[in-house]
């Protein structure tokens, strides 16, 4: 990781290797002992803390590369209180302004417990995700933060990185399929179909409100009537056909 | 002969010292195959290879050798090849326990069985170091010790520490082979942590629809050029290729372009 930060100023940044003898397997072979308290060693980020060179009282903003290790070696609960307790109180002269922690969240054990506390815990939270539709090849990233307000700013972006390690990022807009006219009246007769005038002009709308069509007759009077016109063709009887019963 | 897997894998133009390379066999296939055509490339650039055998014996992978052209046990004789035969580990620490004396490796506290498993592999990548420069640490397959009920945390501890090799034994590269079954989470979360940490992963999986008589599986490579920019287009490159199994060889080929169908 030295390698990648090339223009930092080295007085600001040190670097405790928590990755090298984790476990004091190295150690113990040589002193030839193993005792039950090699395991503490180095085990928590307080005692790394409290073992480091301080040269200043400044804030200081501590940066761990990945929890994971930690939280299978301390356990999620001790995990947790210890990065609490680096935001709440100072440790050896040390005030801690801000700590950035990297996650990969398939590597957590009981990831649906462990990451939604995590996510409680911190004010800000970046989730890096692949490319999408909008982001031109690029990764996602969608940032959650937790203004001291109760506000909470979303938003997304996506990023890349150039040939001198410098990040880039803009916001992502989401890319919408143009569809003209879809919006329209979708009453609205479709013109462009045929070559054929389907609309009136209008004189012909005019025309149209003013006809009346021939079987078509106005009912003002209440209740039913049937309206019946015999043909050429029908014996239009006046009498009734059931005069002659005797009832 | 295993030459087209090394190509594909990428690693005959990229040097691999230094580096991890992580095999990832799925349930229905079986990517042994990837470790001896990584073998076979070792010894022909004339290098050493500890290999740390917990899937099968020793002489399982000198029969597969002798097919891919070269003879492990003429060069462990040679001092050129070392291994570890955790079965037969297995074997005298189970007896070692029952008489009660020295010599149980592997049968005590996960942790110390874990450190003692690092310090043999120290041990002999050091001495294979001292007589050739570049040495190739294989260990076949990482996800066998969660059945000897090791923990997943402690099986990641052991990982981390065959990563320090890499750093202070110059010239040393690792490659592990891990088993995903579906539904078996302890596997899943070692082969998470595995991956991440890589620098090439090799996918091997059977084919999704079933059999084939002409293509055994398909194989995705993975390079995470970590030590480079991550451009966008270069980040995470995957390639994906098909591979059929033969008597004395591997043939790697491109998706649809089986030599049946061509």
């Amino acid at each position: 990781m030295k390698t990648g930060l090339r223009n930092s100023s080295e007085d600001h940044v040190h670097f405790h290797d928590c990755f090298t003898d984790h476990r004091g397997w190295i150690d113990s072979q040589e002193k030839e002992n193993i005792r039950s308290d090699v395991h503490t060693k180095g085990n928590s980020i307080l005692s790394v803390l409290q073992t480091s060179p301080v040269t200043s009282t400044n804030d200081c903003i501590i940066i761990i590369d990945s929890l994971t290790p930690l939280i299978y070696n301390i356990g999620f609960t001790r995990c947790y209180r210890e990065l609490h307790s680096l935001l709440v109180k100072s440790t050896n002269g040390l005030t801690v302004s801000q700590v950035i922690c990297l996650i990969h969240e398939d590597t957590l054990p009981d990831v649906h417990v462990a990451l939604p506390q995590l996510c409680h815990l911190a004010t800000t939270t970046v989730k890096i995700g692949s490319h999408t539709q909008s982001s031109r090849g690029n990764p996602t990233a969608s940032i959650i933060h937790k203004k001291q307000g109760g506000k909470i700013l979303r938003q997304v972006e996506y990023y890349s990185i150039d040939a001198d390690n410098r990040l880039k990022s803009e916001i992502l807009t989401l890319v919408t399929p143009t569809v003209a006219g879809v919006n329209e009246d979708e009453n609205q007769l479709p013109e462009d179909l045929t070559t054929f005038k389907l609309s009136l002009g209008q004189q012909e709308k005019e025309a149209r409100s003013q006809l009346v069509l021939p079987y078509l007759r106005i009912n003002s009077e209440k209740g039913g009537k049937v309206f019946y016109q015999p043909d050429a063709a029908d014996d239009w009887d006046e009498e009734d056909p059931d005069d002659d019963l005797d009832i | 002969m295993a030459t087209s897997v090394c190509s594909a894998l990428g690693i005959d133009q990229e040097n691999s010292v230094g580096k991890l390379i992580a095999v990832e066999e799925h349930h229905s296939s079986n990517g042994n195959f990837v470790l001896n055509c990584l073998i076979a490339e070792q010894v022909h650039k004339e290098g050493s290879v500890c290999l740390v055998a917990l899937h099968n014996s020793f002489g399982h992978y000198h029969n597969v050798g002798t097919k891919l052209g070269y003879n492990l046990h003429q060069l462990q004789e040679k001092g050129c090849v070392e291994s570890i035969e955790v079965l037969k580990l297995l074997n005298e620490s189970l007896n070692a326990e029952h008489e009660n004396r020295v010599g149980n490796v592997l049968f005590g506290d996960e942790e110390n069985t874990m450190r003692n498993l690092f310090h043999l592999i120290k041990g002999k990548t050091e001495k294979l170091l001292q007589k050739r420069k570049l040495v190739s640490l294989v260990i076949d397959d990482l996800s066998n010790l969660l059945s000897l009920g090791i923990s997943v945390k402690e099986v990641l501890s052991f990982l981390q520490y065959c990563r320090t090799l890499l750093e202070s034994q110059p010239g040393l590269s690792l490659v592990v082979l891990t088993h995903i079954a579906e539904g078996d989470d302890e596997q899943q979360l070692l082969n998470a942590g595995l991956c991440h940490v890589a620098d090439v992963i090799v996918t091997v999986c059977g084919l999704k629809t079933g059999q084939s008589s002409d293509v055994s599986g398909s194989m995705k490579v993975t390079h995470r050029r970590l030590d480079q920019p991550m451009i966008a287009h270069e980040w995470n490159k995957q390639n994906l290729y098909h591979f059929k199994l033969l008597d004395r060889q591997v043939k790697v080929f491109a998706p649809g372009t089986a030599t049946c169908l061509i």
